[in-house]
């Protein structure tokens, strides 16, 4: 196949957030979102797709993410280096504060990308390790709903996990 | 993780919430040590714990390092490795009367013994120690397994007793020690806990003969020996280590002829073996020692984990996971650093056993008054 046909061939897709903005992708990067790939094997998919469950904020994000690891993968570069520089993206791309770091891992599993899945999973569960009750409960916005009498047996007993 | 500061109210208007699916893949990602506290953020995340528990995380047996004072009073700590979150976790726990050096000859069983007293431990993070009149017979390296519902000792005799093979088991219904029939004749040489290796099955105590792969079987129902069997893996190995695994044995052999430790999978009916895995040779040469080469290793197996240490080298210890399939390339392997450094180890006594913590057991011991637990950076 010549280089000309592969560039009349590529196919864009646009995505259409919650709050109405258009993203612009490539293929390479839409099938990554594996509800868009199911839908392109199908062949039921149109060129503009509405994704409303994700904000243009968060879009935004995923949309990088995606595109970085197609170029890396797609790239000429030997497996380990490869490896070695989506490992470096990948930790300063969580470097983001856990609200986006919930909604980026919402996201995922609605568009159901399993690597960026598994990063937000993974970086969230870092950030319970080691913490107080209290302060995963305001990292969470986690309701207290323990009775009064439950909480008081809770704090005397795991006293340590308060402090 | 590069993150250094923690935002908490960039979006205080929006209220961002994990939901329950998610967040039980989130936690099947933390740590078991961390999921205690997890559990007690609220009633959602509480269930969400144990649903995680149930269907997400696998928990793997824990391997327990107990590093004792030699001289009395014999103070110990104890440090914990979870292969889950490769996680080394320093234990305090509140100071119990160490009569004497802990000594273990069998998974999870931790036992002391003086002239006056018999005390022994086998829940899976030791909280709770029985303490008995002591065995009649005066030992000091015995086999000591706890088979059903009972404690069975074996050998290890000291030099001016009668019988070299006495056996004596104590019974955890009436309370008392009583005689058995001594250990089969073939074991005179090496009946004590340095020469043979000891795994439980099914109600019987199996002990294999390091040196030659010479097997017995002692039944706690009928408090009886049977044997003998050789086991024959069908190839030149010069050390045998056993462990229960599933309903069946596993066999940790040495090969002198390729320097190499290899895994059978052995029948307990019928002793037939079946070769699961080989060690790769970068972990051979971290559990040799330079003047003792391969003759003091322990093997120490729970569940489908296999732990492997030199007893005069334990800087790296190696551990082998079984997975299911079965067959050759059914064992992944891996190292780990002893997290006690080398002074520790000289001034020490270390006393190593496996054992498989579960959520609600370490729950009930975080709970507890004066236990501590401490992720040890490594």
């Amino acid at each position: 196949m010549s280089s000309s046909t592969e560039l009349t061939e590529k196919k864009v897709f646009l995505l259409k957030s919650l709050d109405g903005v258009i993203f612009e992708v490539e293929e390479s990067v839409a099938v990554q979102l594996e509800v868009i790939r199911e839908l392109i094997e199908g062949d039921c998919a149109r060129p503009f797709i509405s994704l409303y469950n994700v904000t243009s904020e968060i879009l935004a994000l995923v949309i990088e993410y995606c595109k970085h690891h197609a170029e890396t993968c797609s790239g000429g570069t030997s497996a380990t280096i490869a490896d070695e520089d989506l490992k470096t993206f990948d930790n300063e791309f969580m470097n983001v504060d856990e609200n986006i770091l919930l909604e980026l891992c919402s996201a995922a599993d609605y568009l159901d990308i399993k690597s960026l899945f598994e990063l937000t999973c993974r970086t969230l569960a870092s950030l319970i390790k080691d913490r107080t009750i209290i302060e995963v409960r305001k990292m969470f916005n986690v309701e207290n709903d323990f009775s009064v009498v439950e909480e008081k047996a809770v704090r005397k007993e795991f006293a340590w996990a308060f402090k | 993780m590069a993150r250094k500061e923690i935002r908490l109210s960039s979006h205080e208007d929006e209220e961002v919430e994990i939901h329950g699916d998610v967040l039980e893949v989130v936690l099947s990602y933390v740590p078991l040590i961390d999921l205690v506290p997890a559990s007690n953020v609220s009633k959602s995340w509480c269930s969400a714990v144990a649903s995680s528990l149930r269907h997400l995380k696998k928990l793997k047996p824990w391997l327990i390092l107990h590093k004792q004072s030699t001289h009395s009073p014999y103070a110990s700590i104890t440090y914990t490795y979870d292969p889950c979150s490769n996680q080394w976790i320093k234990v305090s726990m509140p100071s119990m009367n160490f009569f004497s050096t802990l000594k273990s000859s069998q998974s999870n069983f931790l036992y002391m013994m003086s002239s006056s007293k018999f005390s022994f431990s086998f829940d899976p993070l030791n909280s709770t120690w029985c303490h008995v009149a002591p065995p009649l017979v005066w030992r000091t390296d015995p086999i000591v397994a706890r088979v059903g519902d009972s404690v069975v000792i074996a050998g290890g005799v000291c030099q001016f007793e009668d019988d070299p093979l006495a056996v004596e088991v104590y019974d955890f219904n009436t309370r008392a020690w009583c005689t058995c029939e001594s250990m089969p004749e073939s074991l005179k040489e090496s009946a004590a806990s340095a020469w043979l290796s000891v795994a439980t099955t099914k109600g019987k105590l199996i002990v294999t003969e390091k040196k030659t792969g010479v097997t017995h079987w002692f039944d706690s129902e009928t408090k009886s020996w049977s044997g003998q069997f050789n086991l024959n893996p069908g190839q030149p190995v010069v050390n045998y280590y056993i462990g229960s695994y599933e309903d069946d044995l596993i066999l940790v052999g040495f090969c002198n002829n390729v320097e190499q430790f290899k895994i059978w999978k052995v029948s307990a009916e019928n002793f037939y073996c079946e070769q699961i895995g080989e060690m790769p040779l970068a972990f051979v040469e971290k559990l040799k020692s330079e003047c003792f080469g391969f003759s003091s290793i322990n093997v120490l197996v729970a569940r489908n984990f296999v732990y492997m240490y030199n007893s005069w080298e334990v800087e790296e210890m190696v551990v082998c996971e079984l997975t299911s399939g079965g067959g050759i390339g059914s064992c992944r392997w891996w190292s780990v650093p002893n997290v006690v450094c080398r002074d520790g180890m000289l001034k020490d006594r270390l006393v190593f056993t496996c054992s498989e913590v579960g959520f609600d057991e370490l729950h009930r011991v975080m709970k507890m008054d004066n236990w501590k637990f401490e992720v040890v950076s490594t």
